[in-house]
């Protein structure tokens, strides 16, 4: 049987993603004087990890600058080399560069080798001693330290590989080609490592069951000094092994086509690598497949329902006779709560996904321009969807920019006006009941009321004096909008918060900015804390339910004769407070028979997206509730006006209704189909 | 519900006969149908269904099948057979095409049969209320007539309706 091999290489893709994160928080968090051993090696593992899987996966590039960054950072582990700032900024430059290797294999696109190269170079200039020739065959075991001699002998088919196994033994000490035959090579290696450090080692190059390990005993050493062209193998040495093979039978196999060969080698290779990360993984976490988790919150959905049915039917029994009942359906009832609590949370992930990155990008930015920030994150364990999670990043990085860019003043001016020289940024997430919320502000400029106007009104904006703070604030979100005095790299080029605006209006979340001139400002993002789940109102309308995202509702009314207006003798309109809101006929839309079609009689349901209002007529209002959302794609297709369905407590379907499709098709158009 | 389970023992057995297929028959008014009983995943009694606004009259509309949402169509509306009445006997299967679940409202349901290809006849021009294209054959049982539907190209066909315009070829 053939492995694909390609199909791990998504595992490693995301492996490597996280052992980079997690090196780079190591090396944020780094004090260079009195650097921490097991940090160092954390970052030293985390290279190594991704040097030994971009190699299994032919990623020659990743495997190459990995490998330059383990030698500089060995020797520093090894205290050979004393760390410096300037290492710090360099292995962080060094891993962006990873990352974008890591990106561009990922989606197919070619390197650019120029930046290999360069990175390459630049590691190796910062440590100019570091290729040490190391070939100098074994020496005698220092007294002090507890090194053995290992003997490495491989089957001949590895000689290609003989330089790459070369380089990873020397990371556990000495290493010398001792002897190569036709059949068979032998590798000498001096180390403080047991013999599975070895085997660890090579399974990234060679199949561990071609590997035969012998360590040499101080006598057997000498002798081997004495006479090197002695044959081993005769009772000097234990062989070791490792893996319950039998290795000399093994051996035999060498003479297989190269296509098996092939196939063998590379079939362990891979198996001990995902084998590996399982064996790491497992302490904390296992991977499941998101599908999976979705098919056991919709189950868990299901059960919510059924239990909701046998709870409506317990309670018609008579309390008396069938207490004993009863008794058992509450308490099952609080079990599939909890069940359904815990289901959903596997779905959660906590922010500190997104916060990490936070610091990185901030002590750049910062240096860039010449600013200094402190940057103070609360709330990093507050959990959120992992859909939600991965699509806030971009927001917020956005936000983040423009604070540092516009917020946070040079350190000469913060100095004058009285405030600390370092700009305080500040990201905080807490949880509100059903959603979460993010703030990002700073103590720097604030937003200037008076340019907004002006660049408002230079754009042909219609504004006023008389707006509120909160209106004008409003404003930057429009498209295009601006007040930058001067274009920066980072930011101020005119587009950016109108998409921050959209993006958390896409999650079903809500913006809102505070500022005071000169003290700074604040960005508040309220997000739902899943999509799955959603609040929403239910709707009679004839005799079918209809919910609508609470997010949207602004109010609901019934409205009075003279309220009602019409335009042209169709459109229908509501005035509240004297503001105009046109109606939207929800049974004419819909085609839907009911007995209500005067809104008088029914009611009206205003709703808000995109700054656009419009009151929506139904029947009656039914409740709130937390509805879990279904797709009506799966197995039948998209219908317009709705946005999906869900299930009621009674196990029949209601719709969803696609509030920002309805309000964008055309109002007048649809209200035109009432009758008053 | 017993049906259900004939229905699984039969599909495990007519996997292995290649010359013969098995179908599932049902009723339509007074006309026989029969469709390859691999595409159905089970059969249950009409309930409560949703409505969907504009959508043709025989798509009824959707129903929760233990949380997934199914559309159902009334195939007696769709072929203009008789009066569409919905009671206690009124069947729904529950086909399974390319996993896409769709629900099929009929009459009744007969039986399963195990149909000989070399049986089949190809059908005479006549005017059917079906076009001729998602027809495979007619079989003949106990001198009854069998219409047998291609159901799988029937459902994804533009008339049904079932699927994303921009989904079809």
């Amino acid at each position: 049987m053939t492995i694909d091999i390609n199909q791990f290489a998504q595992i490693f893709f995301e492996e490597a993603g996280e052992l980079l994160a997690e090196a780079e928080q190591l090396l944020l968090s780094i004090d260079v004087l009195n650097p921490d051993a097991e940090q160092l090696n954390a970052i030293f593992r985390a290279a190594h990890s991704i040097k030994g899987g971009s190699a299994t996966f032919g990623l020659n590039e990743i495997s190459a600058v990995t490998h330059e960054l383990e030698t500089l950072l060995d020797r520093i582990r090894k205290g050979e080399l004393p760390l410096q700032e300037i290492h710090v900024d360099l292995f962080l430059l060094t891993k962006d560069v990873i990352e974008s290797l890591l990106n561009n294999y990922q989606n197919g696109i070619a390197n650019d080798s120029a930046l290999v190269q360069d990175i390459i170079s630049q590691l190796q200039a910062i440590a100019p001693t570091a290729s040490v020739e190391k070939n100098k065959s074994t020496c005698a075991p220092s007294p002090n330290r507890e090194e053995n001699v290992y003997e490495i002998e491989l089957p001949a088919s590895y000689v290609a590989e003989i330089n790459d196994l070369q380089g990873e033994l020397a990371i556990l000490g000495e290493v010398a080609l001792v002897e190569q035959k036709e059949e068979h090579f032998v590798l000498s290696l001096l180390t403080e490592e047991n013999e599975q450090s070895i085997v660890s080692i090579c399974a990234f190059i060679v199949d561990t069951k071609d590997l035969k390990i012998t360590r040499l005993t101080n006598s057997a050493l000498k002798r081997q000094a004495d006479t090197p062209n002695e044959n081993l193998g005769y009772g000097f040495f234990e062989p070791l092994t490792f893996s319950g093979e039998n290795i000399e039978s093994d051996e035999k196999t060498v003479d297989l086509s190269p296509v098996v060969l092939a196939q063998r080698r590379q079939k362990p290779t891979v198996q001990g690598k995902i084998e590996k990360i399982m064996s790491q993984k497992e302490l904390s976490s296992i991977r499941v497949e998101v599908e999976k988790i979705d098919l056991l919150i919709n189950l868990v959905g299901e059960l919510i329902i059924t239990q909701s049915m046998i709870e409506q039917q317990v309670s018609l029994l008579d309390q008396k006779t069938h207490i004993n009942l009863i008794n058992s359906i509450n308490q099952l009832t609080r079990n599939t709560r909890d069940l359904q609590e815990s289901a959903l949370s596997i779905r959660m992930m906590p922010m500190n996904y997104v916060f990490s990155r936070f610091p990185r990008m901030v002590h750049d930015l910062s240096a860039r321009l010449g600013k200094q920030t402190t940057l103070v994150m609360t709330g990093a364990t507050t959990e959120l969807d992992k859909s939600l999670i991965e699509r806030i990043v971009d927001p917020l990085t956005h936000l983040f920019r423009n604070c540092i860019d516009h917020g946070i003043e040079m350190p000469a001016i913060r100095k004058q006006l009285g405030k600390s020289e370092a700009g305080n940024l500040t990201l905080s997430a807490t949880n509100r009941g059903s959603h979460i919320v993010i703030e990002v502000s700073d103590d720097g400029a604030g937003l200037d009321r008076q340019l907004i106007l002006n660049k408002a009104l230079s754009r042909g904006l219609n504004v006023s004096e008389k707006m509120s703070d909160n209106e004008v604030w409003q404003l930057i979100f429009a498209p295009g909008f601006s007040t930058a005095e001067v274009v920066t790299e980072v930011s101020g080029r005119g587009f950016g918060m109108d998409v921050v605006k959209q993006n958390i209006g896409a999650m079903g979340g809500t913006i809102m900015v505070k500022s005071a001139r000169g003290y700074g400002m604040s960005v508040t993002i309220s997000l739902p804390l899943t999509l799955a789940i959603m609040r929403g109102m239910t709707v009679a309308l004839g005799d079918n339910v209809y919910v609508i995202p609470m997010s949207l509702i602004i109010e609901t009314l019934r409205p009075q004769v003279e309220e009602i207006k019409t335009v042209t003798g169709q459109g229908l309109m509501v005035s509240v407070r004297g503001e105009y809101i046109p109606i939207i006929v929800l049974h004419a839309l819909f085609n839907q028979k009911t007995e209500i079609t005067n809104p008088c009689k029914g009611v009206l349901v205003i709703v808000e997206t995109d700054d656009k209002k419009a009151a929506i007529l139904v029947d009656a209002l039914l409740g709130q509730q937390q509805v879990v959302i279904k797709s009506l794609e799966t197995h039948f297709k998209r219908i317009p006006g709705l946005s999906g369905a869900t299930i009621m407590a009674d196990g029949l379907v209601a719709l969803i209704l696609d509030v920002p499709a309805i309000l964008q098709s055309g109002q007048h158009q649809y209200s035109s189909g009432a009758k008053q | 519900m017993s049906r259900n389970k004939e229905l699984s023992s039969h599909e495990q057995s007519g996997k292995s006969s290649l010359a013969s297929a098995e179908y599932i028959i049902f009723s339509l008014d007074t006309e026989t149908y029969g469709l390859d009983v691999l595409k159905v995943q089970e059969i249950r009694q009409y309930g409560a269904v949703t409505k969907i606004a504009n959508t043709p009259e025989f798509i009824k509309g959707v129903i929760n099948l233990r949380g997934l949402i199914v559309p159902i169509v009334d195939m007696r509306i769709k072929f203009n057979l008789g009066q569409a009445r919905y009671d206690e006997s009124t069947i729904v299967i529950v086909l399974n095409i390319s996993n896409r679940i769709i629900g099929m409202v009929v009459d009744g349901v007969t039986d399963v049969l195990e149909i000989e290809t070399s049986e089949l006849k190809a059908l005479p021009d006549i005017v059917a209320n079906i076009d001729t294209q998602y027809i495979t054959g007619l079989a003949t049982y106990e001198e009854q007539m069998i219409v047998l539907v291609d159901i799988e190209r029937l459902m994804n066909s533009h008339e049904m309706a079932l699927i994303d315009s921009a989904l079809l070829h």
